[in-house]
């Protein structure tokens, strides 16, 4: 699966580059994923792939869990979807699913560790391996 | 305003502490802050549920041992209210007179015992969190609601 994520604005806290470079790092074995973070909405939609499946990520989606995650990535790898796109943001935009990862407003680093935290987690569940809650 | 935060382990991924210790160090301009980490019970694999409840039932006693019986505790657990960071500055607001105790469980989370003794059960998400990751995300948005 080729994943990317998009989100528009800047990370610039060094430990939060690091927690999702950690993550980044564990995925490798995994999917090929990358975080792409833009200046602004235009940018976003001209490097977006329109054969993507989009996952739009805002506290306007629908609460979703890890397994469920899980099996959505899942389900697509086998129904022959490759590239799937998150995008972080709380644009009016076209999308697939439309899900949250919370109801509360958080940094734009501390949304992006967490995608890349749950997708690692959601590699771990379908392989049946173990990872700490 | 006074603000406690219990969880249990240490943490070792330094990205992580540093940026704890980042919000802990904001929220400090606006309350009287409390770190503490109680120790963490060996959790192998593979648990029966009976030795699942003595972790978290071991665990929850050096919590409870933290705790003040005036306290208003807010314990962090999947299953508890989500809400909206508006709604959660609301909530610190009405409660800014008192001491505040947030709790974070362990890997299995929080014994009975615990969520008894809260106040409020708080959920920021349906998604299962690495605990560290869980400390950042609570400290980041307490910053947000006192500051």
């Amino acid at each position: 699966m080729n994943i990317k994520v998009y989100a528009i604005g800047m990370v610039k806290d060094k430990n939060q580059l690091e927690a999702i470079k950690e993550y980044d790092k564990r995925l490798g074995r995994y999917c090929k994923i990358e975080m792409i973070l833009v200046k602004n909405k235009e940018v976003l939609l001209k490097k977006l792939s329109n054969k993507s499946y989009v996952i739009k990520v805002s506290t306007q989606g629908e609460l979703f869990t890890s397994e469920g995650l899980a099996e959505k990535v899942k389900t697509l790898g086998v129904t022959g979807t490759s590239d799937m796109a998150f995008i972080y943001s709380e644009e009016h935009l076209e999308w697939d699913d439309h899900l949250a990862l919370s109801k509360m407003d958080m940094s734009l680093g501390m949304a992006m560790t967490i995608l890349f935290e749950q997708i690692y987690r959601g590699y771990r569940i379908i392989h049946n391996q173990a990872y700490h809650k | 305003m006074k603000i406690t935060f219990i969880s249990v382990g240490k943490i070792k991924e330094s990205f992580y502490t540093k940026q704890i210790e980042g919000h802990i160090k904001n929220i400090k301009k606006y309350a009287q802050v409390q770190v503490i980490e109680v120790p963490d019970e060996k959790c192998p694999e593979k648990l029966s549920d009976k030795e699942m409840i003595q972790v978290k039932d071991k665990e929850g006693e050096r919590i409870l041992s933290k705790i003040n019986s005036g306290d208003f505790v807010i314990a962090l657990a999947i299953e508890g209210k989500i809400i909206s960071t508006d709604d959660f500055k609301l909530l610190i607001k009405k409660k800014q007179a008192s001491s505040l105790v947030f709790i974070i469980g362990g890997s299995l989370g929080l014994s009975d015992k615990v969520l008894k003794r809260s106040n409020y059960k708080l959920s920021f998400s349906r998604l299962t969190f690495p605990h560290q990751l869980m400390k950042v995300l609570l400290t980041e948005q307490v910053h947000m609601v006192v500051k």
